[in-house]
């Protein structure tokens, strides 16, 4: 890699005193907020800090670093290991929890950016031994094999079919489009997923 | 003994064969053979375990005091570790131990040979903490020029990679069978083309990894794994454990396809680090790493001669490759010429790079050699104006698989689907493909079960092995319940404790074709042990006695319930326990079972995008244990053949030798809205190898797909791409070639 200019010439220290001019301009053309000062800004961390997440209806009181993710907290402190660890990027899906019912890759997602939302996981979703009907469909239509993708799987499942109950089988490829399988499952999957979606008289 | 006339093979070809059975041995199962659970369509027993979670990985394994482990990586392809500097890593809180490649204790390799090597592991408090150390730690590299380009390698001059294979390659066996010269002379036509594969990665979901933990002089280790007792005997000899102190469990696994044999580093440095800490360790492989250090297929350059009469027949076949495979392994492409033929030769060599170790990976050597051959004979086919359907059907002398074929024909509509004008309209044009595969894996002695009878009823069954997502765990509850006249959901199944008997590592495809008969035998021996009590006490003769329905059955009248019958089992006691084993092979009806897939594939002539549409698959896999597991293996084999032609590979920056695409965003796999719609019909053969006539399904179905998608391609847009994975700019280059002519 080049470290020398950046291009045509152009060296950093140039780059950031042309940033700096184009600022100042700006600010002395646009009218300045009415006698306000900045809004204090809010540091966490880096130390733990205290954190409020509620998860599948109960309320834990943790105390986490700013840094830590949504699933490392999920699964290494309250052992709730469903949400699976596999690319920790966002770009497999294993991960999938729903937060105020939309689908999150938790590996993406800070702990301390959920506190007051409604985190929910896929130990949540069963009532005791009583499966959702979604959760049914995988085990009857076998949309599963080693299992590790399952719990994500079911989790964008869940939340295609709470917003869209009556999904086609275009929306159901769509919205679970960002979960990747390597056993190779998603024929069953998709098949377990619309027979709910047909139970709710889908098309 | 008793003389047993066994019925084997399948409707459209029956065999029937005399063999001996020793008294109290399970009768081998045959055509005729009746089944309750076998064959039936059973949820697995453990789904629900998966599907709320409640299924523990080795990577959910938490354990109070537990530490968390990452392993730093050379990003030098080739280098020498001068000196490591952990002192700043150790200072920061919450960091426990490390363990340095320049350490005299260091579990692995030192000597840098490609990009991703293990140089240290780091235990800590938190895995945020553990990664913050690896960038403490100072590694001081001699960096030496590497070699990552299978051309550049074999150049005079390029730097070797092993003292031990000058010139970075080495020949394997090769093969010679008939005379070349006369079948070179009868040929009307030939073709010789070369063929590329691309090396491609395992990709398991859940990465390499363990959590170990030590209570004193006693080792326990849960392992992502394909083999508890490799990795028992790997951890055992390396550490000089006893063998007697040292237990390996893995109830669930995410996925191996090949990877996960013996100890991997990443296990190795959890022990040691669990040793050093005195606290439990867990050691997974983040993804880049998983990446680097988790296997792969090596890529094939072949070149193949096929040549065939001007009635079709094939004379000759000359294959000749080359494979990348890293810093070990074998780039053998396997090319089983499941045709007639006059005359074979093959050639093959490896050749060595500054990059990460190839292994076995699904099919070993075989999606690799069948994706150049069965194109080859495609082209052999076209160039004979022969419809390829038909060329098959007239060299293969596999009698499954002439029903397979026609079978096949007929579901999937090949004479209304075959493109009778490739490549004109468009853009958008379709295509049919066709590609035939053998397996050979009919499993072996060497594994054992047990089956426990409990007097209030309760069943279970054990084996030491593990279920790497096959539906391992619920065909032996099929098993035992198909012996004891149960349901199968009635059976509790135990699987992966090595304290439980002992059982094949699970590779090969030969899983169930050796554990399956282990159960069978395992659970017969209990039937045994309980109609024994039960007609003691009733008086009457074993023989007279049966189990079905839930019941003990005398002369076709339910004598007792099951419960019943077990509540006879002395109290002393409480239960019954019985052991069983896979025995030798019987009278096979083929020694390799036999299957086709067809696939269509929409081609967009603007921009070379394939999409595969649908793809039939039928497979022989013997008995049938689990109809409903067996139709989603096949499947999910055949989305591994796939993703191998459309979409992996695995790409390296030219100059520095390192992966490019170490993550899942650019290593690309196929999801929901690649899957094709995909038939797959388990095909019943009795094959008379075990007692159970099981042949193993892991495997074969992800063989034929790349060249089924290739043919499928060349019948739509009149072009063939010679180079997997067949990615929009081959196929529009492929294309546009065409038009300038």
């Amino acid at each position: 890699m080049n470290d020398g200019p950046l291009r045509d010439g152009l060296s950093r220290r140039d780059f950031l005193k042309t940033v700096g001019v184009a600022a100042a301009v700006g600010a002395a053309v646009a009218p300045p907020p009415a006698a306000a000062d900045p809004a204090p800004i809010t540091v966490l961390g880096p130390g733990p800090v205290p954190v409020a997440l509620e998860v599948n209806g109960a309320v834990r009181n943790l105390h986490v670093e700013p840094r830590t993710t949504l699933l490392d907290v999920l699964r290494d402190t309250l052992d709730l290991t469903g949400a699976k660890k596999v690319c920790d990027h966002g770009a497999c899906g294993a991960c999938t929890v729903l937060v105020d019912g939309a689908p999150y890759v938790s590996c993406m997602a800070l702990a301390v950016d959920c506190a007051g939302k409604k985190i929910r996981t896929v130990e949540g979703l069963a009532t005791g031994d009583t499966l959702t009907p979604l959760q049914e469909a995988f085990v009857r239509c076998d949309a599963l094999q080693c299992g590790f993708c399952t719990p994500g799987m079911v989790m964008s499942g869940t939340a295609l079919l709470e917003r869209c109950p009556k999904a086609t089988a275009d929306e159901i490829r769509h919205g679970l489009s960002g979960n990747l399988c390597r056993c190779g499952t998603y024929a069953q999957i998709l098949a377990a997923v619309q027979s709910v979606a047909g139970a709710a008289g889908g098309r | 003994m008793a003389r047993h006339t066994l019925e084997l093979g399948f409707a459209g070809d029956k065999k029937a064969v005399d063999i001996e059975v020793a008294d109290g041995t399970p009768v081998p199962w045959g055509l005729d053979t009746p089944h309750t659970e076998v064959g039936e369509r059973i949820p697995r027993v453990e789904a629900r375990d998966k599907v709320t979670g409640r299924a523990k990985y080795t990577y959910d394994i938490n354990l109070p005091g537990l530490l968390h482990a990452r392993v730093l990586v050379s990003p030098h392809p080739c280098a020498r570790v001068e000196s490591i500097d952990a002192t700043a890593a150790l200072a920061m809180s919450g960091v426990r131990a490390v363990s340095l490649a320049t350490d005299p204790d260091w579990p692995v390799g030192r000597q840098i040979k490609h990009e991703g090597q293990e140089v240290a592991a780091v235990a800590a408090d938190s895995i945020d903490i553990a990664a913050d150390a690896l960038e403490r730690i100072v590694v001081r590299y001699a960096v030496e020029p590497h070699v990552t380009d299978e051309v550049a390698a074999l150049a005079p001059g390029a730097p070797q990679v092993h003292e031990r294979t000058p010139g970075n390659t080495d020949a394997g066996r090769g093969q010679q069978q008939g005379d070349r010269d006369a079948a070179f002379a009868a040929s009307s036509k030939k073709i010789e083309e070369t063929y590329r594969t691309q090396v491609q990665n395992h990709t398991a979901l859940e990465p390499h990894g363990s959590v170990a933990h030590w209570e004193g002089d006693r080792l326990t280790v849960w392992c992502s794994t394909q083999g508890t007792f490799s990795v028992l005997d790997n951890l055992a000899r390396h550490f000089k454990i006893p063998q007697d102190k040292i237990v390996v469990l893995c109830h669930h696994m995410g996925g191996g396809f090949g990877a996960k044999f013996g100890a991997a580093g990443c296990d190795r440095l959890a022990v040691l680090l669990a040793k050093r800490t005195g606290k439990p360790v867990k050691l997974m492989y983040h993804r880049r790493e998983e990446h680097l250090l988790g296997g792969n297929r090596p890529s094939s350059r072949q070149t193949l001669g096929v040549g065939a009469t001007a009635e079709g027949e094939i004379t000759y076949v000359d294959v000749d490759t080359s494979g990348a495979v890293g810093v070990a392994g074998s780039a053998r492409c396997a090319t089983p010429i499941i045709y007639r033929y006059r005359a074979a030769n093959k050639r093959e060599r490896n050749v060595y790079l500054h990059t990460p170790a190839s292994c076995a990976f699904r099919a070993p050597g075989h999606p690799q050699g069948v994706f150049a051959f069965e194109m080859a004979i495609d082209e052999l086919a076209l160039a004979l104006g022969l419809d390829p359907l038909a060329m098959r059907r007239k060299n293969d002398p596999n009698p499954v698989r002439a029903a397979q074929y026609a079978l096949g024909a007929e579901k999937f509509e090949w004479a209304t689907r075959y493109n009778k004008a490739p490549g004109a309209g468009g853009p958008l044009v379709r295509g049919i493909g066709v590609a035939a595969t053998q397996w050979g894996q009919l499993g072996g002695p060497g594994t054992e079960a047990m089956v426990r009878v409990h007097a209030d009823g309760k069943v279970e069954v054990f084996s030491g092995a593990q279920d790497i997502g096959t539906g391992t765990r619920t065909a032996m509850a099929i098993l035992t319940a198909e012996e004891l006249g149960l349901a199968a959901h009635a059976v509790a199944s135990h699987i992966g404790d090595t304290r439980w008997p002992v059982g094949t590592a699970s590779g090969g495809s030969r899983t169930l074709p050796s554990l399956g008969p282990a159960v069978r035998e395992a659970a017969h021996n209990a039937r045994a042990k309980l109609l024994a009590i039960v007609g003691s006490e009733l008086g009457a003769p074993v023989s007279e006695l049966s189990l079905a329905g839930g019941h003990v059955v005398r002369a076709g009248k339910r004598v007792c319930t099951w419960a019943e019958a077990c509540a006879r089992i002395p109290k002393a006691t409480g239960r019954i326990d019985a052991v069983g084993a896979r025995q030798a092979d019987i009278a096979p009806y083929q020694r390799t079972v036999a299957g086709v897939q067809f696939a269509e594939v929409e081609v967009d002539l603007r921009t070379g995008v394939v999409r595969c549409t649908r793809v039939l698959a039928i497979q022989d896999c013997g008995t049938v244990i689990n109809r409903l597991a067996a139709e989603s293996q096949i499947a999910g084999g055949v989305i591994g053949g796939l993703a191998y032609a459309l979409f992996e590979d695995r790409v390296l920056d030219p100059r520095s030798g390192r992966m490019l695409n170490a993550d899942l965003e650019w290593y690309k796999l196929p999801g929901m809205r690649d899957t094709p719609e995909i038939t797959a019909i388990a095909f019943d053969v009795s094959n008379g190898a075990n007692t159970c006539g099981i042949a193993g399904l892991g495997e074969p179905t992800t063989i034929p797909t790349a060249s089924a998608i290739g043919n499928a391609i060349a019948n739509a847009t009149g072009v063939r791409v010679r180079s997997l994975p067949f990615t929009p700019d081959k196929v529009q280059a492929a294309i546009d070639a065409r038009r300038s002519r």
